[in-house]
């Protein structure tokens, strides 16, 4: 069956277009304090709120070019780039502390830069590198995709010191830690791991037969994959460990691929139990998903002031609001929808611009 | 904002430090909304950690900022150094984070910095099998697997929680019992399935199970099955199982047990339906089905094609079966396994 005969046999709501926009353009702005924990991954809201309205075809219109130039800046500003470790003669080098910052919570170091005043000058901080000036793996990747969708073409990201700082993230079992001194590690930062050396093509920074063995390690008796081994099967780690397989060009190497299809298929019940997220697809499953019930389920989600709720009549955040409209990209033929490209999470448009634009990735 | 309070900038021992507040942005970008305890808290903290001060004052400015903002990992990181630099008692450690846990139950750091605390507590001696730690460090590990126990209570699905402490500390008597028990409470409960594949393997990518414990696996599955034939988790569990350690036993132990529920006229208490009929009803009874057919033509490639042509009969009526009538949802993907069939 077709989609459009799929999802014509059953009445599902209208996609609130201009409801959603606003949503997306006001947590761009500004979050309410309830988001305050999430302060240290300020990025990845943004990353949220601008994938959105690409999904929506709406970025160019509901952003001004100096709007979207402003965060382009703010962006650039969370970078950390290579140097010596405090403002010493030591030349220790800050390696594993470059990428992006979730937001100056932490440092205000590039900011301080620019308005240094007296006070601040005393502190005697006007030194890229610190410690406590610290990149996070997870929201470098969310900057360089915003960037992506911004229509930035990469010339200002340091690629030297992405990589090193890369090299000193992954540990010995093949997983990844966001930052030094971190405790957790798991397929979230793999995933980040692997996208981010897409981005800035360039693989030096991942030994990839080390990553492709920890995946292993994580795929379940189930056919499931785990955040870290032993763990109990769940969407998200799922579709990140499947997407960087596929960034790593080692789909093959999955060695029960059907059990792997089934777990993912079995977690339609209407929407999908875990995370609206199309790994399947990767898989060659995009076919057997029944587009019509998911398209319902999500669209039943809508919440009346916009934005998208985890489900039905849940209070909207820009997570879920954010991974609805990616499955809705495939489930619902909608003429403002724009298309995600599955393992890179990005629509088809930007993936196209940036292997013109990029610096890294242009031929 | 509690009474006594007392901010940092009004603090006597904090004159020396200059803090570092953040700037005016020039433009919001995701900004989040926060009032003056928490602005003024950070630029003190902000201070602290760039002046890298591991101090009695520096650790207690992390017990601020982490309850003021638990995601902020840099504090977690910071704190977990001090609490080594400044050789700080475990237990009371623990017990802060006791407190933490009731206000901030999903941050991932917490979990994390108590698995840290612990392992500080209790180091385990290396190439050693069991027994390596005290009475003392026991107790409190027993106090940490309880402690775990009682917060994941309210979500009952959290069992990795305590995977690593079962792993480094060898607990698998117990937790194999704990495990059962859950199950028996509730046989939908994949993460205590998931929990018994980790005990059962040990937690070992290369575990070896003998055939005494594989056989007695599929009897304890059967048995569950049995409860609800509807209920993945069982199926999953000895499939996979047996794919994994013991391919052989598919078709010949676990089908022909299989064969007899379908046909097991007998009801449970409460069930409306024979065992049978219910089986006849489960998704997972069909998906099961269609792999064994799939294996039998395998093995039977180069023989006759009597036999051939009835498996792959009863293959396609199977996928029928769950495209039309039982798992509606999936009907493209059991038409397409029935493709295979076919050609």
């Amino acid at each position: 069956m077709s989609l459009e005969q799929e999802t014509k046999d059953i009445s599902i709501p209208e996609l609130n277009v201009d409801k959603h926009v606003r949503y997306f353009k006001r947590c761009a702005d500004l979050l309410p304090h309830h988001f305050l924990e999430m302060e240290a991954s300020r990025m990845t809201l943004l990353q949220f709120c601008i994938g959105g309205l690409d999904i929506l075809s709406q970025l160019e219109t509901a952003l001004s070019k100096d709007e979207r130039n402003e965060i382009i800046e703010w962006i650039y500003e969370q970078q950390v780039v290579p140097g010596n470790i405090d403002n010493t003669n030591n030349q220790e080098s800050n390696k594993g502390y470059c990428g992006f910052r979730g937001g100056p919570l932490i440092s205000t170091i590039t900011p301080l830069l620019k308005h240094a005043d007296a006070d601040q000058a005393k502190c005697g901080l006007n030194t890229t590198a610190n410690t406590a000036n610290c990149a996070n793996l997870a929201a470098t990747y969310s900057a360089l995709a915003t960037l992506a969708m911004l229509g930035d073409d990469f010339s200002r990201v340091n690629r030297k010191g992405i990589v090193e700082t890369l090299r000193t993230l992954q540990k010995p079992n093949g997983s990844f830690i966001p930052h030094p001194g971190a405790v957790e590690c798991d397929m979230r930062f793999l995933y980040s791991a692997c996208i981010v050396s897409y981005f800035l093509n360039d693989w030096s920074g991942v030994d990839i037969d080390k990553a492709t063995d920890y995946i292993k390690q994580c795929t379940r008796y189930d056919g499931g994959v785990t955040q870290e081994p032993y763990q109990e099967s769940h969407g998200g780690s799922y579709f990140c460990a499947i997407a960087s397989l596929k960034l790593m060009g080692k789909l093959d190497s999955l060695a029960n691929k059907r059990q792997v299809l089934e777990w993912g298929l079995r977690r339609q019940i209407g929407g999908f139990q875990g995370r609206v997220n199309k790994p399947e697809d990767i898989l060659g499953g995009h076919e057997y998903i029944h587009h019509g019930k998911a398209a319902k389920f999500v669209l039943d989600c809508q919440h009346p002031t916009g934005g998208i709720g985890k489900m039905v009549s849940n209070h909207p955040d820009p997570l879920h609001s954010y991974l609805g409209l990616v499955g809705l990209s495939y489930s619902l033929k909608h003429p403002q929808l724009r298309q995600v490209i599955p393992h890179l999470n990005l629509t088809s448009q930007t993936s196209e611009r940036i292997h013109s634009t990029s610096v890294f990735l242009k031929p | 904002m509690d009474e006594d309070w007392v901010p940092y900038n009004q603090r006597e021992e904090w004159k020396d430090i200059i803090p570092m507040n953040l700037p005016q942005e020039p433009q919001s970008v995701c900004a989040i909304a926060y009032d003056e305890k928490y602005a003024t808290t950070m630029s003190y903290f902000r201070a602290i950690i760039h002046k890298k001060e591991l101090s009695e004052r520096a650790w207690e400015i992390t017990n601020d900022a982490i309850m003021l903002n638990s995601g902020h990992y840099t504090a977690w990181v910071f704190r977990l150094k001090l609490f080594h630099e400044l050789k700080k008692d475990g237990k009371k450690e623990i017990e802060w984070l006791n407190e933490m846990a009731e206000d901030h139950p999903k941050t991932y750091q917490l979990w994390h910095h108590r698995e840290s605390i612990i392992k500080a507590l209790c180091p385990v001696k290396q190439d050693a099998e069991t027994d390596t730690v005290n009475p003392e460090q026991k107790e409190i590990i027993a106090a940490e697997l309880w402690f775990l126990l009682e917060a994941i209570t309210a979500d009952p699905k959290n069992f990795h929680a305590w995977q690593w402490l079962v792993k480094r500390y060898a607990l698998w008597t117990q937790e194999l019992q704990f495990v059962e028990s859950r199950i028996n409470n509730d046989v939908r409960n994949n993460s205590a399935w998931n929990q018994r594949y980790f005990v059962l393997t040990k937690g070992q990518g290369d575990a070896k199970l003998d055939s005494d414990v594989i056989e007695k696996e599929i009897e304890y599955s059967i048995d569950k099955i049995r409860l609800a034939p509807s209920n993945e988790s069982p199926w999953s569990y000895i499939c996979g199982l047996l794919r994994k350690f013991s391919p052989a036993h598919i078709t010949t132990k676990l089908h022909p047990i299989i064969n007899d529920l379908a046909n097991d006229e007998s009801a449970h208490e409460g069930q409306a339906m024979p065992v049978g009929q219910l089986m006849k009803k489960s998704p997972h009874y069909w998906a099961f089905l269609i792999d064994i057919y799939e294996i039998r033509l395998e093995d039977l490639k180069l023989e006759s094609s009597r036999d051939t042509a009835e498996i792959v009969q009863s293959a396609t009526e199977a996928c029928d079966m769950l495209a039309q009538s039982i798992d509606p949802i999936r009907f493209a993907y059991w038409n397409y396994r029935k493709q295979a069939f076919v050609l």
